[in-house]
This record gives structure tokens, C-alpha cells and sequence, in this order.
């Protein structure tokens, strides 16, 4: 389990109508260093949220940035920050994870965003610039007024950022023209709403980019599986079984079992919690295994099996 | 001599000198038979040309190179500098006797002529090949037998 550190909230500037910038640091204690790309887990009281860091790591002086939208129902997490929590206030985090790094080896990085999926890139950007790096963003807000950062971004990146200011079917196709015509040395990250990262993924498989190219930022597991039902688990190297029920992972099911499983991003995302499945069917629901990989392996945070699998844990 | 894989592939350029053209369009023939585009470049005359050849590929692409080891070796590098991965690089060898594998024991490069077992000319230590190549070595580690 992470540690925790409390950090103070220093300033909260409203971005757009809908988007705060929340600045935290510690008086006590000196917080982690982290990579482009990271994220930081909130303590909310409606359990834990990840945010991306918006700062440059390579000037971090003891304090995280991010930048909420004020999202869905009231009793969010992105509410609660809107609405509770002002300068002065405490929250805790944990330490920034980062699942979504960059490619050193990369000769130019293409980002494509939309809407708040914007974040990551914003301490990507920072970094690379000051590293003398190449790259370029290709940004869909849904409108100007709504796309936070503008006038910074356009400022610190003037030759840089491509702005997709349009409607739906005209940036489409403008994006499957940028994407097409990617050059060998490229990577490309991706971050936004589900559909345009989807989009983006499965446009550059359609032009046959080799998928370690391809860099998506997921909050949420790629897919959800809807009405989970409760299936049986046989823990072949601990001569164990656990009942998974419907609402519950097996992750939970072997923490509670006392079978000790490490595990990190519980989305699907980081790969930590994954294990051998020996026998039985399973429904994948991670953004990390590869298909090849999902014959015998899954991952314990999100997939589940169907009515009786064998697994195998390290 | 092992086979061009080109699986995750959709764009090949090959380099070639004279002496291997008909190869290199045999072997152009058979890619673009299976849907893959196909360039045949014959070897540059300078580094920048190669090097305004290979960046201007599509992403996603990958290199064969038929030529003699020195030139082939230029291509290659400029090929990795410019961003192909090492499984994106294709060296054609004629044969396969001039596989090298390095001793991890001694450092001096074997000349093998196959994955089997050697032993070392200058330690004579009996060495198994892995499959790690050194593109600067332009040798595969080959690690002691024990036993």
C-alpha cells in the first residue's frame, strides 16, 4: 500500500468555466520527484482519484499541479474539488505513478489530446522543451473558450500545437491526414475522452503502426464489463480456491483470502497484478496485456473469469 | 540465411549495391506480393541522401539491406539514428559464415557459422551464441558452457 503525504492547497485559478488549476505543496516534508507523464492519487472521501501532473519535473520545487474538470454527478470527485476545497485546505496524495512515460528513444513525439485529456501533456511538453526535444500537439478542445492553457501553450509553443477547432467530421479527417503521414521515429501518445482515443488507436492499426509506437493514457479500464457474475477460482500453486463475487475483483478476493498479490494501478493499466491462468475462460478488460498474452495470462484488477478458472500466482 | 520478418510491416525500403540488384528485386517481388509496398534504393553515394532516404519513410516501416559488410554497416547505423528499431533492420548475408559471436569471457569476435556451441580461438572456452546481437559489435554474445 502507498504512503500518503498531506499537502496543502497554495492556489486554485479558475481556468475555464469548467476547469481549475489546483496547486498543492508540503511545509513538512520533501515531496517526490516525479516523470513526464505521471499521476497523483487524491484521498477524496469518495475514495481515491488520479489526476495528472501538469508541472515540468525539471523545475518542480516541492509542489504538484494538476487541472480538474468538473465533471458528472455532484457527488464526484472532480465536484468535490470544485465545490470543498479552497486555498489553505489539506488533502492527501499519494506518491505520482507513471503509466504513462515517455519514449526516450523516441526522434519525435506526436501527441494527440482532447478536451482535459490535455494534462499529461502539458508536463510532456515542459520536459521535452528543455531538453531540446522534437514534438508537436494536436489538440481538439470543443471550443476556444474551453481549452484551458491556450494562451500559454501558444506562447511557450508557438510552432508546435495544431488546434482542431471544427466540427466533428472535418477534424477526423484532418487527423487521419496528420496520422498518415507520421514518419519513421515518431511516437505517438494519445489522452482524451474514450472515443477519440479510440479513434486515434484504431486509425494508426488501420495504417499498420506497430503498436509499441502507439501510447495511450487511460484513466479507466478499456472496457467495462457489464453485469459482472460471481466464478469460482482455483489457485493451482496454492492449493486454495476463492468464490469472486459479482461485485467484488479478484484481486480483493485474493487480498482477502490472505494470498498476497502486488498491485498498482487497479485499471488495467500497469500490468502489476498480473497472473497465470492455467485453465478456464476469461473476460479481459485491461489496456495492457497483448493478445497474445491474454492466452494464459490476465490481469487480477479488472478481468474476470466465467463461471470456474485455474490460475497461477507468483 | 534467416528470413526477412516483417509481421508488424507494411512499408519495406531496401538498400542494395549493383551486385545485389536481382536479389533485391527478387526479394521486392516476393514483399509486394503479400501486400507490403516496396522500395528498391540503390546504395547512395552519400550519407545525407541515405540518411534523406530513411527519414522520410512512413512509420512503421523497416530496411533490408543487400550489400557488402562496410556499406551495409552505414546503413544500418543511419537506419537506427533516425529512429528504425534494431528488429526493423534487415542485413542480407549471402552466407551465413560470417556470423560473429562474442566471448563474454575474453571479448575477441568468433567468427561462427552457426547458433551450435564454439570455442573460443584465443581462451578456448566452449561458448553457447544467445540471441542478444550488439549492433555495434556486430556479433551476438555468446556465453560459457558449463560442464
Amino acid at each position: 500500500m502507498d504512503d500518503f503525504y498531506e499537502v496543502k492547497v497554495r492556489k486554485v485559478e479558475q481556468l475555464t468555466a469548467d476547469i481549475k488549476r489546483y496547486t498543492f505543496i508540503s511545509e513538512r516534508t520533501e515531496l517526490p520527484s516525479f516523470g513526464a507523464g505521471s499521476h497523483i492519487t487524491l484521498h477524496l472521501p469518495m475514495g481515491n482519484r488520479q489526476y495528472s501532473l501538469i508541472n515540468n519535473p525539471l523545475d518542480m520545487e516541492n509542489e504538484y499541479v494538476i487541472a480538474v474538470k468538473k465533471i458528472g454527478q455532484q457527488e464526484g470527485g472532480s465536484s468535490y474539488l470544485h465545490e470543498k476545497i479552497n486555498e489553505g485546505d489539506v488533502v492527501k496524495v499519494s506518491p505520482p505513478h507513471n503509466y504513462f512515460p515517455l519514449r526516450l528513444e523516441a526522434k519525435h513525439h506526436v501527441f494527440f489530446a482532447a478536451g482535459i485529456g490535455i494534462t499529461p501533456f502539458l508536463s510532456m511538453m515542459a520536459y521535452l522543451k528543455s531538453l531540446g526535444e522534437s514534438f508537436e500537439l494536436h489538440y481538439a478542445p470543443s471550443s476556444e473558450d474551453d481549452c484551458p492553457f491556450y494562451n500559454e501553450m501558444n506562447e511557450m509553443y508557438p510552432n508546435q500545437i495544431i488546434y482542431y477547432f471544427m466540427a466533428r467530421d472535418s477534424k477526423k479527417k484532418k487527423l487521419k491526414e496528420t496520422l498518415k503521414n507520421l514518419k519513421v521515429g515518431a511516437h505517438i501518445y494519445t489522452c482524451g475522452p474514450q472515443s477519440f482515443m479510440d479513434f486515434i488507436v484504431d486509425y494508426c492499426r488501420e495504417l499498420g503502426y506497430p503498436k509499441k509506437y502507439i501510447h495511450e493514457e487511460r484513466f479507466k479500464p478499456a472496457k467495462v464489463i457489464e453485469n459482472p457474475q460471481p466464478f469460482e477460482v482455483t489457485i493451482e500453486n496454492k492449493k486454495k480456491k476463492v468464490l469472486v463475487q459479482e461485485d467484488q475483483s479478484l484481486l480483493d478476493a485474493l487480498h482477502k483470502a490472505e494470498i498476497p498479490l502486488a498491485f498498482a494501478c487497479r485499471r488495467g493499466i500497469c500490468g502489476t497484478c498480473e497472473v497465470k491462468v492455467c485453465n478456464g475462460e476469461v473476460l479481459h478488460n485491461d489496456a495492457f496485456l497483448t493478445d497474445d498474452e491474454k492466452r494464459d495470462k490476465m490481469l487480477a484488477c479488472v478481468s474476470r473469469g466465467i463461471d470456474h478458472i485455474s490460475i497461477a500466482v507468483d | 540465411m534467416t528470413e526477412f520478418r516483417i509481421d508488424n510491416i507494411s512499408h519495406v525500403v531496401i538498400f542494395t549495391t549493383q551486385s545485389y540488384l536481382s536479389q533485391a528485386n527478387d526479394s521486392a517481388r516476393k514483399q509486394t506480393k503479400v501486400g507490403h509496398k516496396c522500395e528498391v534504393v540503390i546504395m547512395p553515394n552519400t550519407i545525407d541522401e541515405a540518411r534523406q532516404i530513411l527519414t522520410r519513410q512512413p512509420l512503421g516501416s523497416g530496411v533490408l539491406i543487400y550489400g557488402e559488410e562496410d556499406s551495409s554497416q552505414v546503413i544500418e547505423h543511419l537506419a537506427l539514428s533516425a529512429g528504425f528499431s534494431k528488429h526493423e533492420i534487415w542485413i542480407n548475408k549471402s552466407s551465413v559464415d560470417n556470423m560473429r559471436g562474442f566471448c563474454s569471457q575474453c571479448h575477441l569476435i568468433n567468427e561462427i557459422s552457426s547458433f551450435e556451441f564454439f570455442e573460443c580461438e584465443n581462451c578456448h572456452i566452449k561458448l553457447q551464441p544467445s540471441n542478444h546481437y550488439s549492433t555495434y559489435h556486430r556479433a551476438y554474445l555468446a556465453y560459457p558452457v558449463i560442464n
